[in-house]
């Protein structure tokens, strides 16, 4: 054990220092009370035996101070004491300490004190040391479960986005795009945080999950739709939300079902409110949606469809830019210009 | 043996260790001369509380050497002080001066018997 001694009498001093590092232990022996604290907020102890009257700082106040840091270690706190009134004793234990001892200490005595102190330090370092391990485990487990829980939204979209047309690695540059952006808001935004950013940029995957409920003869048609036919393709984002409403319903409201009910229902609505389904405008579009509709005209506007080429990254930045405060959020144009390159890097990387 | 401390209970305390006895000895002759100087003073002005620290120091020093006879006078001394009363101060106050030297040169007496 580390103990620290506070004693201004120098005989007892040393009598302490010699009898408790003979027993092995690491000692630090001090001559005053603001001695004692000084050294203490220096180094780490476990036990501290202190004189009752010392100079500056006596013992009950050296204790009050130390129990104020409220350090995560517990510490083990012994009063050395000539005095034996009930009413010092009271004073003492009230100031924090753990127990007493009379001087002149008697060797036996101090020495089956100090056990008990070791007994409550030993206990307390397992229970640290027992803590640590539980959630070093819990941290593990939980990075599992978000493993697996991405996994299976991922699969889930990739498998609705299956039917269409070859459109690559689009999931994943959407997931990108919105990963780009929300890092990017977060540096202006206080109210959001890197959480809220890997929520937004895993869920974005789900803004299409609707499409299942597509028909081929839609989805899959290779001309321009027909009014009727656009209608019915209109109809993806509310599948999809109701399908992710459904499962908050039962299961519970997570903020995770939540950004992907918003981004699933809203990706189509646009900032004038001429979008779709509900003709929301400005803040009435969550955001999380609003930066998932930038990200997938992005990628529509620079990915080879059979019916069209690619579209150069400048020409693709230079519509969203046009678009800002008809299509798109201003702010989120804003972060989007700032990070463009970001965009083009991705769009290389996953074709 | 002498009177002014108990030899057995001394040699027990400190495990035998005479060096160590030596060491803390040393410490007793360099410092109690000048706890008694600063009880002398307060008794001389008459200022209890400044008798109570000196006093209390030097029982606690005394105590370490199985002194009863001279740590039982520092005791009464302080106790005067913390009572304020100063009657018999001076009288209390050369017991524990005399009980104080002749622990001395007990202690130097018996250390250099048991150390030749």
């Amino acid at each position: 054990m580390r103990i620290l001694i506070a004693e201004d009498e120098r005989v007892t001093r040393r009598s302490l220092q010699r009898q408790l590092g003979g027993w092995g232990h690491d000692v630090v022996a001090v001559e005053d009370g603001a001695e004692a604290w000084e050294q203490f907020q220096r180094q780490q102890f476990d036990i501290v035996v202190t004189d009752w009257d010392m100079p500056e700082l006596d013992g009950p106040e050296l204790t009050k101070r130390i129990r104020a840091l409220r350090q995560t270690r517990y510490v083990y706190l012994i009063i050395l004491t000539g005095r034996s009134e009930k009413a010092d004793l009271v004073a003492g234990m009230e100031s924090g300490a753990d127990d007493f001892l009379a001087k002149p200490f008697d060797r036996d005595e101090l020495r089956v004190r100090l056990n008990a102190g070791e007994r409550i330090i030993r206990l307390e370092h397992t229970l640290v040391d027992l803590n640590r391990d539980l959630e070093a485990k819990v941290a593990e487990r939980s990075a599992e479960l978000v493993r697996s829980r991405d996994a299976v939204i991922f699969g889930l979209a990739k498998l609705a986005e299956s039917r269409d047309h070859d459109t690559g690695q689009h999931l994943e540059r959407i997931c990108a795009f919105a990963g780009i952006l929300a890092r990017e808001l977060i540096k202006h935004e206080p109210d959001l945080d890197e959480h809220w950013g890997r929520t937004l940029s895993t869920t974005a995957a789900l803004h299409d999950i609707g499409k299942v409920g597509t028909p081929d003869a839609v989805l899959l048609k290779p001309g321009p739709l027909t009014e009727q036919e656009r209608r019915i393709m209109q109809k993806h984002p509310c599948i999809g939300g109701d399908a992710l409403l459904a499962i908050k319903e039962r299961w519970g409201e997570t903020p995770f079902l939540t950004t992907a009910a918003e981004i699933t229902l809203c990706h189509h609505e646009k900032w004038d409110g001429s979008g779709y389904p509900y003709g929301l405008s400005k803040e009435q579009i969550p955001l999380a949606a609003r930066i998932v509709a930038l990200a997938d005209v992005y990628d529509a506007l620079t990915s080879k469809r059979v019916y069209k080429p690619a579209m150069p990254h400048a020409d693709a930045v230079n519509i969203i830019e046009q678009a800002t405060g008809s299509h798109f959020d201003p702010n989120v144009v804003a972060a989007f210009l700032a990070v463009e390159s970001e965009f083009l890097a991705v769009a290389r990387k996953l074709r | 043996m002498s009177d002014a401390f108990d030899e057995d209970a001394l040699v027990d305390r400190v495990d035998g260790d005479l060096e160590f006895l030596q060491e803390t000895n040393a410490m007793l002759d360099e410092d109690s001369p000048a706890l008694l100087e600063e009880i002398h003073a307060a008794i001389r002005s008459r200022d209890a509380a400044a008798l109570v620290k000196p006093a209390h120091a030097l029982k606690g020093m005394l105590a370490n050497f199985c002194a009863e006879p001279a740590e039982a006078a520092a005791r009464e001394l302080e106790i005067m002080g913390r009572e304020e009363r100063l009657a018999k101060v001076a009288a209390a106050a050369d017991r524990v001066q005399r009980e104080t030297e002749q622990l001395r040169a007990a202690l130097h007496q018996f250390l250099k018997a048991k150390t030749e």
